[in-house]
């Protein structure tokens, strides 16, 4: 054994104080009595019932030695040499793809990785500076430099296998950025696959590879796609089933549609191969697809979260727009030409501006006193000011010319050649971008189509009326119509994906931007049926929520809007046969990071535990006579209380 | 010095004590003996057998049965009461001197006997230099006041010897079997013994055992030299409320064993204090016990 603190063994000096007070406690003052016959009798009676009573005096100064040495090897801080980290820092890196899921290890990978990570966490040296970091598809810093054990003991337990690709770089950088300014740091990687690290790792110090898992044996569906037969009425479904494991898997394959079971399967998947299936009997009207693989008949599966797939299946709905004005034939025929329309022509005194997703007002704008619609706005050649825009005059044959050729919404358009007889003088409001100008205009740039955002719509202005230019002419005219109507109206449908992959982040501006009227209570049900509500006021609007496989609803102020899937389709994760780190491990500074260590394993907590029992044991000691005559006290008054009660 | 007013004479006049054994002398007094003799009061027929007093034939039951029975009578008998005071060092102790109250104790008892008739006869434990002397015979109301100054006068002797010895050496100057009351603390391991030949003799046992209150529940906490003052020796205790409880217990079942000693013996025990009020002991205590009435 050896000690910290060895100027400690000084305070064994107390000692001697100890046994000089009990020396001179010793004397005892002299007391006549009659006769000493019934105290002889008394002690002799005692002595041979109770031995022990002639050590008691003696006993307390025991127990105070004790004491003494108890707290003095507590303050010697003895240790032994044990194996573990004796790194000033130590920070622990947790996988926690998909794969670490897989049951191979108890209970899991990630289970057995935060096992052993408790274990090194018990025989670490009390000064050493932990940080725990989760690797996800979001790296997170759990704990940052704490000696705190109770602390670093939670973070570890809260850390949880989630259903995301491995994604162990930014982890790593986290990981970088700390040893960096650790003095002799120690970085630990806890995961089932090497070989998806980089060859080098940047880390200062030394680093080890903690690998977890063993067997290979996995069978997951990696594919479940959908597409309507040609006359429409049925859909052909295709599963792909993957088996990564080394042996032959037999399984059953179970299709549910709207949770009605629509084929069962017994599938054999040869080791390291791919079976396909289709299925064609899924009706087109059916919102939702189920795969899922039952447990295996032959062969193993370690990993059960990839045995399901989920496909949501939308309905082609189309775009309403309302097209108010007096008419133009090249304007409804632009907007006829495009899909996915369904078009309502009025004049400006029919028009009561409900439930369109786009509003086309064409050489007209509401009646005064009438407000815009709530929807997105397509403004042409408007008359008059406006509470978005100020039309200060007209403009005599401008040339339009493209301001940024880059934006999308103008994008490889030729414009130049295209002849106005006038427009609308209007000065850029400052929530729109100009994207067409009068390239002569001598003063400022007269906008001649400008669009932006503002009062949660979208808002497009041509300053000129199509029909007083030869635009329609032009090529560019159906292209830049459609632009405009798919920036304008774009279809809910398209901005939220049908599938997203585990971790992938949901941004829904763009959707709600599309909904006709405003949003008070926007939430999304996950697979679970919890709910996670979202704050409509701030931007960007965004749902991260996607770690569970499943199928998700959007409601909008309490109904349902729209849904989509989040799949594990990931061929490397649902190949989890592990890989080992190479024989040798080099750090930047060429030590080899993987030779054992010795760290002192100290043990003054001990010794402060038994000099607290033994000062509890010598107080009660102590105070035998006070407890005891407390207790007679007590069965005197409860005895006489139950006599009154009597 | 009187040791008792008016008042409590007069109530003594109304005790008597109780004889249980067959102890007899042959001058009369007070007591019924079992004897059957010549005095007045029937008490039971036996056969004629040669050489009885004719007188004493029944003819009444000769008439009845044609067999020839004679009248026996209770005779009268003066008892012997024996006064045995323990003067021992250990006796005359604090300020409830044991001695005091043994000493006023056997001088109300031995009050009673003389109202009875009755032989009083007194002795110490320890004689005066501790060499044996007979007791002191006191009988008729004549002799009360010489009762009371001999009892007064009775002091402590420290000695050497046994219970044992001192007991021994009393019994030899007793010929007819009586009462014995022996007024003690009984702090020597010879008690039993002696007791057990004062019982051979013959005599009806009272084992007045007298204790003072710092004896009964001494108030001792901390360390002590416990300091003899018969012997000079010396016993150390660490004396606290735990032991102070054991000695308790110690000393009940002390006297538990010579209750059990004197009741198989047909002896009677009375464990008192010397604060007791005499007249809680005997016009209470010793009624109870049997040793008065």
């Amino acid at each position: 054994m050896n000690f910290l603190n060895p100027n400690g063994f000084w305070l064994l000096l107390l000692l001697a104080p100890i046994v000089l007070l009990y020396l001179l406690k010793l004397r005892r003052d002299d007391h006549p009595v009659s006769s000493t016959f019934l105290w002889q009798t008394f002690i002799r009676d005692r002595q041979a019932n109770a031995p022990w009573q002639r050590l008691q005096r003696n006993l307390l100064m025991v127990l105070q030695m004790l004491f003494i040495a108890a707290l003095v090897m507590a303050v010697v801080r003895p240790f032994i040499w044990r194996e573990g980290i004796s790194n000033d820092a130590l920070i622990l890196i947790f996988d926690q793809s998909l794969s670490m899921s897989a049951t191979d290890e108890q209970p899991n990978r990630l289970g057995e990785a935060r096992r052993r990570a408790l274990e090194i966490l018990d025989n670490l040296p009390d000064e050493t500076l932990v940080t725990v970091i989760a690797a996800g598809s979001r790296p997170r810093t759990l704990l940052s430099l704490s000696r705190d054990k109770t602390l670093i003991r939670q973070s570890i337990n809260s850390i949880q296998a989630t259903a995301q690709v491995e994604n162990l770089a930014p982890a790593l950088q986290i990981a970088s950025a700390i040893s960096d300014r650790q003095p002799n740091p120690h970085t630990i990687i806890f995961s089932d696959r090497w070989d998806t690290l980089p060859e080098r790792l940047a880390l200062k110090g030394s680093y080890s590879f903690d690998q977890v898992g063993s067997k290979p044996d996995n069978q997951s569906i990696q594919a479940l796609t959908y597409e309507p037969q040609p006359d429409g009425k049925n859909l052909n479904v295709f599963i792909k089933v993957s088996n990564s494991g080394v042996s032959e898997s037999s399984r059953r394959l179970i299709l549910a549609a709207d949770g009605v079971t629509v084929h069962a399967a017994d599938i054999q998947i040869p080791a390291h191969s791919d079976t396909t299936l289709v299925v064609n009997r899924i009706s087109s009207s059916s919102q939702m697809i189920e795969a899922h693989l039952q447990p295996a008949f032959e062969g193993q599966d370690y990993l059960p979260a990839d045995d399901a797939a989920f496909a949501v299946i939308r309905q082609p709905s189309p775009v309403k727009i309302a097209l108010v004005g007096p008419g133009d034939y090249f304007l409804e025929t632009a907007l006829r030409l495009m899909p996915g329309l369904e078009i309502s022509k009025f004049t400006a005194d029919e028009f009561s501006g409900e439930d369109f997703a786009l509003v086309i007002y064409d050489r007209s704008l509401p009646e005064s006193g009438t407000a815009f619609p709530a929807s997105n706005l397509l403004i042409i050649s408007p008359a008059q000011s406006t509470e978005f825009f100020d039309v200060t005059g007209t403009v005599e044959l401008p040339i339009p010319q493209i301001i940024d050729p880059a934006d999308p919404l103008v994008a490889g358009l030729e414009l130049s050649g295209t002849s106005i007889l006038d427009a609308a003088q209007i000065s850029t409001p400052g929530w729109a971008n100009p994207l067409v100008i009068d390239a002569v205009s001598t003063v400022a740039p007269v906008p001649l189509l400008f669009a932006g955002e503002t009062a949660g719509r979208r808002i497009a202005v041509l300053a000129f009326s199509i029909n007083r230019s030869d635009l329609p002419l032009n090529v560019a005219f159906p292209i830049m119509i459609s632009r405009l109507v798919r920036w304008l109206a774009p279809g809910s449908v398209g901005l939220v994906p049908t599938a997203l992959a585990p971790g992938e982040i949901l941004l829904l501006d763009d959707f709600l931007l599309t909904l006709p009227g405003s949003v008070n209570r926007l939430s999304v049900i996950k697979p679970d049926g919890s709910a996670e509500m979202l704050n409509t006021q701030q931007t960007p609007i965004v749902f991260a929520g996607t770690d569970q496989p499943g199928v998700y609803h959007i409601e909008l102020d309490g109904s349902a809007a729209i849904s989509f899937a989040v799949n594990s389709f990931s061929a490397s994760e649902s190949d989890i046969t592990p890989s080992a780190p190479p024989a040798e491990l080099l750090t930047e500074g060429g030590q080899n990071s993987a030779a054992s260590q010795l760290a002192p394993h100290e043990g003054w907590r001990w010794a402060a535990v038994l000099a607290l029992i033994i000062l509890m044991i010598e107080w009660l000691l102590y105070h035998r006579v006070t407890l005891s005559r407390l207790l007679s006290m007590l069965h005197s008054r409860l005895g006489a209380s139950e006599l009154k009660s009597r | 010095m009187m040791l008792f007013d008016e008042a409590f004479l007069r109530r003594l006049e109304h005790l008597s004590l109780i004889y249980r054994s067959a102890a007899r002398s042959r001058m009369q007094g007070e007591r019924r003996s079992q004897d059957r003799g010549g005095s007045v009061e029937f008490a039971d027929f036996r056969p004629y057998t040669l050489g009885d007093d004719f007188r004493r034939i029944d003819w009444n039951a000769y008439a009845r049965l044609e067999k020839l029975f004679i009248k026996m009578y209770q005779e009268e008998q003066q008892i012997n009461l024996h006064l045995l005071i323990d003067n021992s060092l250990s006796m005359d102790w604090g300020s409830d001197s044991k001695l005091i109250y043994a000493q006023r104790l056997a001088a109300a008892i031995g009050y009673v006997g003389l109202l009875g008739l009755d032989r009083v006869r007194l002795m110490p434990l320890i004689s005066p230099g501790n060499t044996a002397q007979p007791f002191l015979s006191f009988s008729g109301k004549r002799s009360v006041l010489q009762l009371f100054a001999a009892c007064k006068s009775i002091s402590t002797v420290p000695t050497s010897g046994s219970a044992l010895e001192h007991v021994n050496a009393s019994l030899s100057f007793t010929s007819r079997p009586g009462i014995f009351m022996v007024f003690t603390d009984l702090f020597d391991y010879s008690w039993q013994t002696a007791l057990n030949r004062l019982l051979d003799r013959g005599h009806q046992l009272v084992l007045i055992n007298i204790l003072s209150p710092d004896e009964i529940d001494p108030q001792l906490e901390g360390e002590y030299r416990l300091l003899d003052s018969e012997n000079g020796s010396f016993i150390e205790l660490t004396s606290d409320f735990e032991t102070l409880h054991a000695y308790r217990s110690h000393l009940a079942n002390w006297q538990s064993e010579w209750a059990q000693f004197c009741s198989k013996r047909s002896a009677a025990y009375l464990p008192v204090s010397s604060r007791l009020p005499l007249e809680d002991l005997l016009f209470n205590q010793m009624q109870t016990a049997g040793v008065l009435k």
